[in-house]
């Protein structure tokens, strides 16, 4: 336990601690903190569109602001640091190892994350996430968009002394009689995101690089006054942050992994499957990058290119789905909040992936870029399957670092609330974005059907809003005067697999 | 010789691939299309296919989640359990 | 436990429902990529936060766009500034116009009437306005005024010209 109930640590113990566990706690507090100040900007832009017109915000540039720190706070301050969290605390426990491979690597990982946090949200720049030349070099107001730059800078950096730090606790630091094809899928899970992450990732931090020199007018590679093109950027933007996106995700499958088996009391289907499907994606997952790029005027032979690389991801997530579905089927399953939200997140899995194949669809792009379709469908992806199963996650191994019980009929509440808003929300953004209405926009046509639909949207928002704050009420109260748990089965699942007993040496 | 399924195969794939691609031949004979039909028809066609897919797999995630949960009657745990250890 | 015949079967059906689902878009993909050989050329050029459209015979219109029923037009989208994307959401045209470069897309208006036109692609301060009117007139061709039977085109057969007998 990281959070000890009779005798609690020295805050300063866990703040300069190299142990994988404390650093792991370190890693999910910051990313829980991130992910309800993103979730702030998000109610905040939701109840600025509930009306056309202008509500609580009075100008375009502050709207632009919030919705560019929202996604970028959201994608690189909640889920990757989460996932490392997860992965930080669980790893070397899995491979049988007794911290990380170099502790003091991992620490020096964490640490800069703060700092490219404070350069972010103090910065807010206002050009979309995506920060696109040539609005990014020649409009875009600085200092916001150097801070930006260099956040990511530094928040790229640690993603990938993290990724390294994962690939030589698994591969070389396993325990020599634990073969790599026995280690959990969950371990298998973050191996294949860190080795994504070493191959996505250099690509935008050139981009950074010429982003800025760009800015400062010493170079010109996407500025097209001085010869660039700014697709150039798109291309080395989009081969990273495709990959990316199951870089998201699989820590999350990965998760979900740990969890569906043993609340359904039931062995995993196939392991083999699993690992295929893993490894798949992560090859795949490469070769569908400019599916975001369709409207930029690319030839047809490339379009056609890229929708087979896309539609070729697919199956690879099917078996995923199939593998969860056939280790539920014939099991005895407890429905506590942690498996609610892996089950619900399987939902949202499935409805964010049907919308992915309508838009990789090459024509059906004239629909759906750059509209609110788009929005649904990829928070269906990243606030459902993968913040689902982050939560269920969260739950679950709740009791084994605080050493209490959450409340679990809160819990229930949480999720209930949470599923019932993410869905409204998201869906009805998919109907708003086939009626056209665009991305990233202050305000909309003032017409009954976007008023409606924004309206619902706003009103989901706000229930998971209210989610996630009671989401966030339990933890913390739970963690200081939660009841102690039973340490050998805090779930009463019936059966042991993870040795809560376990005591961590601390250095 | 006889027939085989490679020869079935050999026969039924280019007359599957023949009758999907059919309007492409209208295009050189400058037939104009109407851009908004056909992009909203694929997605129709799109639409089938996910809502069809999604009424199974919802439908079998819902049943997992009935039949197999705890609280089913159908689910008491009988007999010696084996654990796993 | 293991693969079992299921996990194939399944595998296979969602490869053929993705090839199914990929050959219809590559299908619709190819009638969308070639505008007609007659069609009108009309210049769009976007920039912060209004657009420009210049016809083939030299007029230029801001903010509104005039075209004909049944008549077949390439867009030709470039950009002034920043990036912006050309869209008229009734009639499903959609390209991004990026500056240095021109792109295009073509479209048949086959209804009269009024559409928005707007930018999707952000580009700014202003980007959530920076919409233009686009308006579908009765074509002068298409229109069928008092027909005498003498203005109606005979085809000669010598030389297979169209002439209007006065």
């Amino acid at each position: 336990m990281v959070l000890e109930v009779k005798k609690p640590r020295p805050m300063w113990e866990i703040l300069f601690s190299t142990h994988h566990t404390d650093i792991g706690l370190l890693y999910i507090i910051l990313s829980l903190v991130a992910f309800m100040i993103g979730g702030a900007l998000a109610l905040v832009i939701r109840t600025e569109l509930f009306l056309p017109g202008a509500q609580i915000i009075t100008d375009p540039n502050t709207f632009h602001r919030i919705f560019t720190t929202h996604g970028t706070n959201m994608l690189f301050l909640w889920l990757l640091p989460f996932a490392a969290g997860v992965g930080n605390y669980l790893i070397p426990i899995m491979v049988k190892y007794k911290d990380m491979a170099w502790p003091k690597l991992n620490a020096v990982a964490f640490w800069m994350i703060p700092v490219g946090m404070a350069l972010v949200w103090l910065g807010m720049a206002d050009f979309t996430w995506y920060a696109t030349p040539p609005y990014s070099i020649l409009r875009a107001p600085g200092p916001a968009a150097e801070m930006w730059i260099f956040g990511l800078k530094i928040l790229g950096l640690s993603s990938i002394l993290g990724a390294i730090n994962f690939i030589v606790t698994i591969l070389k630091m396993k325990h020599p009689d634990l073969p790599l094809m026995k280690t959990s899928l969950f371990v298998w899970g973050t191996l294949v995101t860190s080795i994504m992450i070493l191959v996505a990732l250099p690509t935008f931090t050139a981009a950074l690089i010429m982003l800025f020199t760009d800015r400062l007018g010493v170079s010109g590679f996407f500025n097209p006054n001085m010869g660039g093109d700014p697709i150039a950027y798109q291309h080395l933007f989009w081969f990273t942050f495709h990959p990316e996106v199951y870089i998201f995700a699989i820590p999350a499958i990965g998760m979900a992994y740990e969890l569906i088996p043993r609340f359904a009391r039931k062995p995993l289907f196939s392991y083999q499957s699993g690992v295929t499907a893993f490894v798949l994606l992560a090859i795949v997952a490469f070769a569908s990058w400019a599916h975001h790029m369709y409207a930029t005027g690319m030839d047809f032979t490339m379009k056609t290119t890229f929708m087979v690389g896309t539609l070729a991801a697919v199956p690879a997530s099917a078996l995923h789905v199939f593998n969860w579905i056939a280790t539920m089927w014939g099991g005895r399953i407890k429905f506590s909040t942690p498996m609610s939200f892996v089950v619900g997140g399987l939902v949202l899995f499935f409805y964010a992936g049907a919308g992915g194949v309508v838009n990789s669809m090459m024509p059906l792009d004239f629909l759906t870029h750059d509209s609110y379709w788009v929005v649904g469908h990829f928070h269906l992806f990243v606030m459902g399957l993968i913040t689902f199963a982050f939560l269920g996650m969260i739950h679950y191994l709740f009791p084994l670092i605080t050493g209490r019980m959450y409340n679990e009929r809160v819990g229930m509440i949480t999720f209930w609330l949470l599923f019932v808003g993410v869905s409204m929300v998201f869906l009805t953004q998919h109907v708003l974005g086939l009626y056209g209405q665009p991305r990233r926009v202050f305000d909309y046509v003032p017409v009954e059907p976007l008023i409606i639909m924004n309206q619902i949207a706003t009103v989901g928002a706000m229930i998971s809003g209210s989610g996630a704050a009671l989401f966030m009420a339990n933890m913390i109260y739970s963690a200081g005067k939660g009841k102690p748990a039973d340490m050998r089965d805090p779930f009463k699942l019936g059966e042991q697999y993870f040795d809560y007993t376990r005591k961590e040496p601390h250095h | 010789m006889g027939i085989s399924l490679r020869h079935a195969v050999l026969l039924i794939v280019p007359v599957v691939v023949f009758s999907i691609i059919q309007p492409v031949f209208a295009q050189e004979s400058d037939n104009i299309i109407i851009n908004r039909v056909e992009v909203w028809g694929l997605f129709y066609k799109g639409m089938v296919v996910a809502f069809t897919i999604g009424a199974v797999i919802m439908g079998v995630i819902a049943y997992v989640v009935f039949r197999f949960r705890e609280s089913n009657p159908k689910n008491i745990p009988r007999g010696p359990q084996e654990g796993h250890r | 436990m293991g693969h079992g015949m299921i996990e194939w079967v399944y595998v296979g059906v969602v490869i053929m429902l993705l090839v199914y689902l990929g050959a219809a878009a590559w299908d619709v993909e190819r009638l969308l990529d070639h505008p007609p050989k007659d069609s009108k050329v009309v210049r769009v050029i976007a920039q912060q936060w209004f657009w420009t459209f210049e016809h083939e015979d030299g007029t230029r219109e801001v903010g509104e766009l005039h075209l004909q029923k049944g008549v077949p037009y390439k867009f030709e989208v470039t950009a002034r500034d920043v990036n912006h994307a050309f869209n008229i959401p009734d009639l499903t045209v959609l390209i991004d116009a990026i500056p240095g470069r021109i792109n295009t897309v073509w479209v048949m208006p086959d209804a009269t009437g009024e559409y928005l036109i707007q930018c999707r692609e952000y580009c700014g301060f202003s980007h959530y306005q920076m919409r233009a009117k686009l308006i579908v007139e009765e074509g002068v061709s298409n229109v069928s005024a008092n027909i005498d039977a003498k203005d109606i085109p005979v085809v000669l057969p010598e030389t297979k010209a169209a002439v209007v007998s006065n």
